[in-house]
């Protein structure tokens, strides 16, 4: 992926993380980004700094030396702090899933992970606190979805899509412009938390491409290749 | 409480109650046969006395002299109790008190016992309508003219006290195994109440609550040593298992990091390197073939994951039609895609109790390797029924099929089906069965393949087996 210039100022982001390589493989990716990138490899000097540095997202590993990443996101979320957490874990069983969200992680990212999946999901983190609670219309180029008539409209001419088509596409324009990997796509659309088989997204993806690609039209989904999707204009 | 009569068979003290209750009547039957022995003895001996006492006052000398005797020994007994009987050696009566000669009766001066029903002058009213046999003892003499002299006195007493003796033997024998059964019956209530606690209790350390232990009344009896032995080798168990996950964690989390870096530098030196460069496509299959390897990594874990885990936190009650349609749905288009017909057919069948993820990712695995191994053109039903009351999930596609000789090994991990040989362009058949038999193995479910002429048939039975034993 390409360096993208921020405007001032930087998008700030605190990782806290022990092992050291990986570490600096975040904030390089991070950093290519144009995100500023504060790595603590602690956990009571991590919480120190979550609590006071103005950071627009933390990645929080689950077991660290100190303080275990359980404990930082209570108490953050106990202090009052809503700055957006991934958090990223050794474990993986759907318990120890629930239950970092439960203490007020916002995403769960299970190691071995692909650096380009976890971006992607900080991305969504970070773009999800600017969107506003209530919006009746999604609008992305000449693509329109209401979310009351469940309507699609493509320039102007009504679409025919499934419910898993609409969720689907209402999940691409809530997240427009952000590389949405199958895992995160299917997490979110389908809400179940396995590896997806296959080219199952793949398959829904191309149907729910046919439909929006009206002829004659520039293309609003693309791939970007070996991490996912992302829906916007070219 | 409604246990049946077999379980408290069971149980050692309703047994030792009622084996006492058998002893305890046999000793009352000895008992009762040495009393009757011993009075019945004694009676003989004094009653014998008597006869011979009277006996003696006979001449024993002509028929005519003896019946005179007769006459007037009868007219002496003042208790009406003895018995005379003077008899022709044909057996007709001369003289006494005797109705009749009794038969078989040898002649032969001795004292002899017979059945005798009272003697005629004092049979009572009442006493002849009790179905009380008579007895008689008797001397039996041949007078020296040939005629037949008996001497003897009523001893019916010894059958009143045989029949006295008999219904104490009944009632107290019926009394002794009630009471046996009852207190056995009674005592077992408790053995078997705590036998039944410490089944449930067990059923749910089976079913993962290994941190639940038995319960221990602080009677110190059996039950009480048995299961305090139990606690101990629980303790050790959990101990030993508890190890084992920290292990495998601690191996999971040493292989983790090191993964994720080697993810990392592979995907830094690829976007570092130039897109012209030969190495580039290199990278590329490098970082690929990482990616693969992770998600083998991932499945291996989710198998430990899943059966490690704790079986029932997830479960909930569920409706099996509500996945079914969902699996349809998120499979229709990859049906489509490869040109194989999928339908689905509901029939009312029940809940389950069951985790949905769980379930629903073993499921995916299923219907994902029928549409995998299904030629374009061939075509995949999801079938939902009832059996024997409870449902059941059938997957029946028209592909390849499994050679009966793999059907079991291909649960286990790592094997891959020799005909998917064929095809080895299609991934993943490895480790995604072994997730669907660990999925099946929490819940209880059993898995079947049937027999059909084309493609596989596979039934999930959703019936909690050990869950509900």
């Amino acid at each position: 992926m390409q360096a993208t210039t921020h405007p001032t100022p930087a998008i700030r982001i605190l990782t806290i993380e022990d092992d050291q390589t990986t570490a600096d493989e975040i904030a390089a990716e991070l950093g290519a980004h144009g995100y500023v990138v504060d790595v603590v490899g602690d956990g009571k000097i991590g919480l120190e700094k979550a609590r006071n540095g103005k950071y627009d997202a933390v990645t929080l590993d689950r077991m660290l030396p100190g303080l275990d990443g359980l404990s930082i996101v209570t108490q953050l979320r106990a202090d009052g702090i809503e700055t957006p957490v991934l958090m990223i874990s050794a474990l993986s069983d759907v318990d120890e899933r629930v239950r970092g969200l439960r203490a007020g992680g916002n995403d769960y990212l299970t190691k071995p992970f692909a650096i380009e999946e976890m971006s992607a999901r900080l991305d969504v983190l970070l773009r999800r606190r600017k969107t506003p609670g209530l919006i009746v219309t999604l609008q992305v180029a000449d693509l329109s979805l209401n979310l009351m008539t469940r309507s699609v409209q493509r320039g102007g001419v009504e679409l025919e899509l499934k419910t898993t088509e609409f969720r689907l596409l209402e999940y691409m324009m809530r997240n427009s412009g952000q590389v949405l990997t199958r895992s995160m796509i299917f997490e979110a659309v389908w809400n179940y938390h396995f590896d997806p088989y296959t080219n199952l997204i793949e398959v829904h993806m191309m149907g729910l491409r046919k439909k929006i690609n009206l002829p004659g039209l520039s293309p609003l989904i693309r791939t970007i290749r070996g991490s996912g999707y992302v829906l916007g204009d070219p | 409480m409604n246990n049946t009569l077999r379980e408290h068979w069971r149980i050692s003290t309703f047994r030792l109650a009622a084996l006492f209750g058998v002893l305890f009547t046999f000793g009352n039957i000895a008992l009762l046969s040495l009393i009757y022995w011993q009075t019945s003895s004694y009676l003989v001996h004094r009653i014998d006395d008597s006869i011979m006492d009277i006996a003696s006052n006979f001449s024993y000398q002509a028929t005519s002299k003896v019946s005179v005797e007769v006459r007037e020994a009868i007219q002496y007994d003042l208790r009406r109790s003895n018995l005379y009987g003077l008899f022709h050696a044909d057996g007709t009566v001369i003289a006494g008190n005797m109705k009749a000669m009794p038969t078989d009766l040898p002649v032969d001066g001795k004292i002899h016992q017979f059945a005798q029903l009272s003697i005629p002058p004092f049979a009572l009213p009442s006493l002849s309508t009790r179905p009380v046999d008579g007895l008689a003892r008797a001397l039996v003499q041949r007078l020296s003219d040939g005629n037949i002299l008996i001497v003897g006195r009523d001893f019916t007493q010894l059958a009143e006290i045989r029949s006295i003796i008999q219904n104490a033997l009944i009632g107290s024998g019926a009394l002794i195994l009630f009471i046996g059964l009852l207190s056995g019956f009674a005592l077992s209530l408790t053995p078997l109440k705590r036998i039944n606690a410490i089944r449930e209790t067990s059923r749910r350390i089976m079913q993962g609550e290994l941190s639940l232990r038995l319960s221990v009344s602080g009677r110190d009896d059996e039950l009480d040593i048995l299961s305090t032995i139990v606690n101990a080798m629980l303790e050790e168990i959990e101990r030993l298992l508890t190890e084992v996950k920290s292990v495998t964690d601690t191996i999971a989390h040493d292989l983790r990091t090191p993964l994720t870096r080697l993810r990392l530098t592979l995907y830094r030196a690829h976007q570092q390197l130039p897109l012209d460069s030969p190495q580039h496509q290199l990278l590329e299959h490098a970082l690929e073939d990482t990616d693969a390897l992770l998600g083998r990594f991932r499945a291996l874990l989710r198998i430990s994951e899943i059966e490690n885990r704790q079986r029932k936190s997830g479960f909930r009650c569920i409706n099996p039609e509500e996945v079914v349609r969902q699996l349809f749905e998120l499979f229709e288009p990859l049906a489509e895609d490869a040109g194989v017909k999928l339908t689905i057919h509901c029939e009312p069948a029940g809940v389950i109790d069951a985790d949905p993820d769980l379930l629903f990712e073993a499921l995916s695995n299923l219907l994902d390797n029928a549409i995998k191994f299904t030629p374009s053109g061939g075509a995949v039903q999801v079938r939902l029924s009832q059996n024997d009351g409870t449902p059941r999930i059938d997957i029946i596609d028209t592909g390849c099929g499994i050679p009966a000789s793999e059907r079991e090994s291909v649960l286990l991990r790592f094997h891959r089906s020799s005909s998917s040989q064929i095809h080895p362009n299609k991934e993943g058949y490895g480790l995604g069965l072994s997730i669907v038999a660990a999925v099946m193995r929490i819940h209880g479910f059993s898995l079947q393949f049937q027999d059909i002429d084309q493609g596989t048939h596979i039934s999930v039975l959703c019936s909690n087996e050990f869950l509900t034993s």
